[in-house]
């Protein structure tokens, strides 16, 4: 081991303590979950209320004085998980089992996702059904084009929070809602197949290799870009550090895309995520090949790049962890390139990127993905455990 | 580590567009941080409200009655009247 890869070696060892270390005071000092205020919120829905009396945990009846007389209302709360975090939402049904009001009163969504279903007013199309009417996603809820995820989380917590008002509140047998069920199809057979040909790639000795690899990445763009929008993102990563688990059965998708990752690192130190099937880098590979771009050579620029990057995933996710929002991490722009949904901002990011990409070998990679820096972390402390265990740290 | 093929842009050129690139992301995360904090500090009106009576949960029999389906240790509930 030369003296200048030594002191490398020292210098991201401490910066990984460092890295660690400020996390855990930005938990601890950051600020604790905001409980949302439900009287505020029940008083701000129904301002002529005179009584609010608490029947359940997330349950409340409410007497609203009206030019009739009064009038009894259900206040019901749930919450579901989006694409980039939860999503807490109030219903309001009236003594007939209407929805008299339904607000999403707190989310941690990727901001463009929410903007987008906001500008839609996906929920106003919750008002007014009656108890007799189930929710039947894609049917009678119409989702927002390249925000499903959300839309989806939305409605389940709406129905959810409708079910506890109709069966607690109002008495009226209902069937259970079903528990959620193992969402297996085509996203998740497409990461599986994904992962098997990312591994066989930088794992086996092929002969046809190189065009296997371009076979897979233009598989990736179609399908984890274009078709499912679903890549390895720091959002993402941010929501599941803040705890933000959510059902398996329903995060199957996202298991199956971070776990094979996870799985590469640990068992064969080796990357055929972004190697083979990132859909952002081999679109931007894609594009390269168009203009002939070629890998930056100059060593200084590549280190500059692999620090610039792991300073951004250290600053998103300190702001993430501080304020308890993973959404807060999320400045990546696939979003805008597969599903058309990202900020103004993201989009000139993009654009430029996209035109770099014709001369320069995957800009977005060596400068600015937060994923490189995840990976090599991960890489270092396997490496340093497998050392340790050895007895030879090579860290 | 030697790379064989270089790219013929000068070294400024990409450092001016890393810059440029730098500026977009932080400036995208600083309004994402500010519109939260935004939302945060917005505060509910309670000027129409003064009216309002918030009770506790209702512990006479009859009241116990219109509500059986509810386990009646949930209704000595966790409301309390500064919500």
């Amino acid at each position: 081991m030369t003296t200048e890869h030594r002191r490398s070696s020292s210098l991201e060892l401490i910066a990984s303590l460092v890295f660690l270390l400020s996390l855990v005071v930005a938990f601890i000092l950051g600020g604790g979950q905001k409980l949302e205020d439900r009287q505020d919120i029940i008083l701000t829905l129904l301002p002529s209320t005179d009584e609010v009396v608490p029947l359940l945990d997330d349950l409340y009846q409410v007497e609203v004085q009206q030019e009739n007389g009064p009038e009894d209302y259900f206040v019901a709360f749930a919450s579901g998980n989006g694409y980039g975090g939860p999503l807490a939402v109030v219903v309001v049904i009236d003594a007939d089992g209407t929805i008299h009001q339904q607000e999403i009163i707190s989310q941690q969504e990727t901001h463009s996702y929410f903007a987008k279903v906001s500008k839609n007013n996906f929920s106003e199309q919750f008002q007014g059904i009656e108890p007799d009417v189930d929710f039947i996603f894609a049917t009678n809820i119409d989702a927002v084009t390249g925000a499903t995820e959300t839309c989806r989380a939305i409605t389940e917590a709406t129905e959810k929070a409708r079910h506890l008002a109709l069966t607690a509140g109002l008495g009226l047998e209902r069937a259970e809602l079903p528990g959620p069920s193992i969402r297996l199809g085509l996203r998740e057979i497409a990461v599986v197949l994904l992962f098997a040909m990312g591994v066989l790639i930088v794992t086996a000795k092929l002969p046809f290799k190189r065009q296997l690899r371009w076979a897979t990445m233009i598989a990736a763009i179609i399908f984890l870009g274009f078709t499912f929008d679903g890549s390895v993102n720091i959002a993402k990563i941010s929501s599941f550090l803040l705890g933000n688990v959510g059902d398996w059965r329903l995060e199957l998708f996202w298991i199956l895309l971070f776990g094979g990752l996870l799985v590469s690192i640990v068992f064969l130190d080796k990357n055929p995520y972004c190697h083979c099937y990132c859909p952002f880098g081999s679109a931007q590979e894609c594009i390269g090949a168009i203009g002939n771009a070629r890998v930056i050579a100059d060593r200084g620029l590549r280190r500059l790049g692999t620090w610039l990057k792991r300073l951004l995933v250290w600053f998103t996710l300190l702001l993430a962890i501080y304020f308890r929002n993973a959404s807060l991490a999320g400045y990546e722009i696939f979003g805008g390139l597969f599903s058309f949904t990202a900020t103004t901002v993201q989009f000139i990011l993009l654009a430029t990127i996209l035109v770099a990409s014709l001369i320069i070998k995957r800009p977005w990679c060596t400068f600015l993905c937060p994923i490189d820096p995840v990976v090599d972390f991960l890489r270092g402390a396997r490496n340093l455990c497998v050392g340790l265990f050895k007895g030879d740290v090579k860290a | 580590m030697t790379l064989k093929k270089g790219i013929s842009l000068g070294r400024p050129l990409i450092v001016v567009l890393v810059v440029f690139w730098m500026i977009l992301i932080v400036s995208h995360l600083i309004l994402g941080l500010s519109e939260s904090l935004q939302e945060d500090a917005v505060e509910i009106e309670k000027e129409d409200l003064i009216e309002t009576e918030v009770v506790n949960p209702p512990e006479k029999e009859n009241e116990q009655e219109e509500l059986q389906e509810i386990d009646p240790e949930i209704l000595k509930g966790e409301w309390s009247e500064q919500g």
